[in-house]
């Protein structure tokens, strides 16, 4: 847990409107990832978590800021990447009815990214690897001449897991992998992530609204609003003693299952307001607008992150009590 | 505005109700003898698993299922009467000022090429036909637009469905259907859309309703969170059966039925600890469900009577009912 394996700097997405306008869909996002850890990016609609897995994955080129995998710069050679950097760096999406192929048989999908990352592979070799593959997502192999259709949802987004563990990734990045299933469900998806994670030594950020959720998968949590960080910390340690406002708000909005659970939420912070539209997002800090302790000063100067305790850092210009 | 009626007894009651869908010619049997009540002023939720027959239950109470669909027993009593007995005048009354609907998705439930205001004052003129004038009819949905929380209840009326938010959308929905005087609010995943903190404003306003005008709320869900921070009796369906059901702490501190103690494990606590394994297999086939229990199939502790013998529903405790041969039996 000790090696970085992806450092985000100052990472920015601006996406030009008519009109002069600019969407603001990430701005000035600091990351790391360290091997083999799980960082859970936690925002509401609009926040930018999903343009950010897109930034990453090299399906969106970064308006500004420095994406360094592995000590090359991912951001300077814009959405070129290296086979290996792509085979590398892989992304599960949310709704697998969408990212499988329906006219593809299951075999066909897995095969795909082989015919580019692998080809030394001969035709045996890659239907072996993509029973091999089913294997480890734990699905049997007669799946493999199926047709997306013919399977539930879960099933379906193990086998887009499968397909991204085909290229050898070391990077997973998960964007709400599975928010559209059933909680049921959700726990087997989940469950099999957290045992290939430690078999494969892979590195997961795990995009999603959940908190609770995240509670139960990640090492660390980053917590996004409008595009921007504002708290960043040890999972344990973000759910005990959460410091931003907006984090605050957001845990005690969160409907849970148990009396135990309603005990750790903060002292009830009624939600107010809605999200400001990312096109024009309020002057100084972007919660201030939400923010029943807001001082004159979170109008007129956007606060930096610092670090209050060892990684636990805020964006908040509010004294610490 | 139509007044309560004043009538004891619940205003909604479910008995022993089952429908099934005639798909092609094969028979898909949804619902399987669901039984449950709302009394008057009572929030009571609906909470189960995609495909389990919530959004069916639903549309059985307004009397809207597809044409497929074969009412197989049993009936819906709303305010007293058998809803499918009604006649064309008493169904169009319980629609228009019995009970209202808001639906999982406000983006979709407002047509998006008519301004608020015009939408807002149909529906007004439905429910209450040849009575008002526009202009007191307009002061009626100005009153439920500012009675949901929404500042500038004139802006809002002038705007079109895409000029709001998702959270005003449903605030506007929800002030729809308690103006034209619903008494039983049907809210069908209300805030499964929005976003938490979004969420938690709108299921607030729910309950404050409740309170402020005597609503009766039947709240349908997929999330034991939202059912547990809104509802006071809750009703666990799964494939078309309410298999456990009762005051919701009781069923949450204390769940009996082995599916309902399976779905609490698998949602993710905030406490955290381990992440379940799930539960094994999936949803039957509703054309050939399960003879006995629907969930034996996939049921840790099933037995062989559980495969051949529908499961007695029992009382366990005063008002916690349990659907389950083990409970039964006495093995727990």
């Amino acid at each position: 847990m000790t090696k970085k394996i992806l450092e985000v700097r100052r990472l920015k997405k601006y996406f030009p409107l008519k009109n002069r306008l600019v969407v603001k869909a990430v701005d000035d996002v600091t990351l790391d990832l360290y091997e083999g850890e799980t960082l859970g990016l936690v925002g509401e609609s609009g926040s930018g978590k999903s343009t950010i897995a897109y930034v990453l994955a090299g399906m969106y080129e970064a308006t500004d800021g420095d994406i360094f995998y592995r000590g090359d710069n991912l951001a300077k050679t814009g959405l070129y990447r290296t086979l290996k950097q792509k085979g590398e760096i892989q992304i599960v999406f949310q709704d697998p009815g969408s990212s499988l192929n329906p006219r593809r048989t299951v075999r066909k999908s897995l095969i795909l990214p082989m015919t580019i990352h692998d080809r030394g592979l001969s035709r045996e070799g890659m239907n072996r690897r993509a029973e091999e593959l089913l294997e480890a997502v734990g699905l049997p192999g007669e799946f493999a001449d199926r047709y997306p259709r013919a399977l539930g949802g879960g099933e379906r987004q193990l086998i887009s897991v499968a397909r991204a563990l085909a290229t050898h990734p070391s990077l997973m990045i998960l964007d709400e992998p599975t928010s559209a299933l059933d909680v049921s469900i959700q726990a087997k998806v989940i469950s099999k992530l957290i045992d290939l994670q430690k078999e494969l030594n892979l590195t997961y950020l795990f995009i999603t609204h959940d908190l609770s959720l995240m509670r139960n998968v990640a090492d660390r949590v980053a917590i996004l609003y409008l595009g921007r960080l504002c708290e960043q910390a040890p999972a344990a340690d973000f759910f005990e003693n959460p410091l931003h406002p907006y984090t605050q708000m957001l845990l005690s909005s969160i409907p849970v299952a148990t009396l135990e659970e309603e005990k750790l939420k903060p002292a009830r912070i009624s939600s107010t307001g809605e999200i400001p539209s990312p096109v024009n997002v309020p002057p100084g800090c972007a919660f201030h607008l939400r923010c029943r302790d807001r001082l004159p000063i979170c109008g007129q100067e956007r606060p930096q992150m610092r670090e209050i305790a060892p990684g636990h850092s805020i964006c908040c210009h509010l004294p610490i009590h | 505005m139509p007044t309560a009626e004043n009538k004891s007894g619940p205003i909604l009651d479910v008995r022993d109700f089952s429908v099934s869908f005639n798909v092609y010619g094969k028979f898909s049997h949804v619902l399987d003898g669901i039984a449950f009540r709302v009394q008057r002023g009572e929030r009571v939720g609906l909470v189960g698993e995609s495909g389990c027959g919530k959004t069916t239950t639903l549309k059985a109470i307004l009397r809207v299922l597809p044409g497929n669909a074969i009412v197989k027993g049993g009936e819906v009593l709303f305010d007293g009467q058998d809803v499918s007995g009604m006649s064309d005048a008493a169904l169009s009354a319980m629609r228009r000022t019995g009970a209202g609907m808001i639906f999982q998705d406000p983006s979709s439930a407002l047509n998006p090429v008519f301004s608020i205001e015009s939408q807002f004052l149909t529906v007004l003129k439905y429910a209450a036909p040849g009575g008002a004038s526009g202009k007191q009819l307009y002061a009626v949905a100005t009153e439920a637009l500012s009675s949901v929380m929404l500042p500038d209840p004139d802006r809002i009326m002038k705007s079109f469905p895409y000029q709001l938010s998702g959270g005003m959308k449903q605030r506007v929905c929800i002030a729809i259907a308690i103006a034209a005087g619903c008494r039983l609010l049907l809210a069908d995943e209300p805030g499964t859309s929005l976003d938490v903190t979004i969420q938690d404003q709108i299921l607030r306003l729910i309950n404050r309703l409740v309170i402020d005008r005597g609503l009766s709320v039947l709240m349908v869900s997929h999330s034991l969170g939202v059912i547990r921070q809104s509802t006071s009796r809750v009703n666990i369906m799964y494939a078309g059966t309410v298999v456990e059901s009762g005051a919701t702490d009781d069923v949450f501190s204390d769940p009996k039925h082995p599916y309902t103690a399976a779905l609490m494990e698998c949602v993710p606590k905030l406490t955290g600890g381990s992440v379940a394994r799930g539960i094994p297999g999936r949803v039957p086939d509703y054309t050939q469900p399960p003879k006995g229990c629907r969930f034996a199939p996939r049921c840790p502790w099933a037995r062989d009577i559980c495969n051949g013998q529908k499961p007695p529903h029992l009382e366990v405790s005063p008002g916690h009912h349990v659907s389950c041969h083990l409970v039964s039996e006495g093995i727990q």
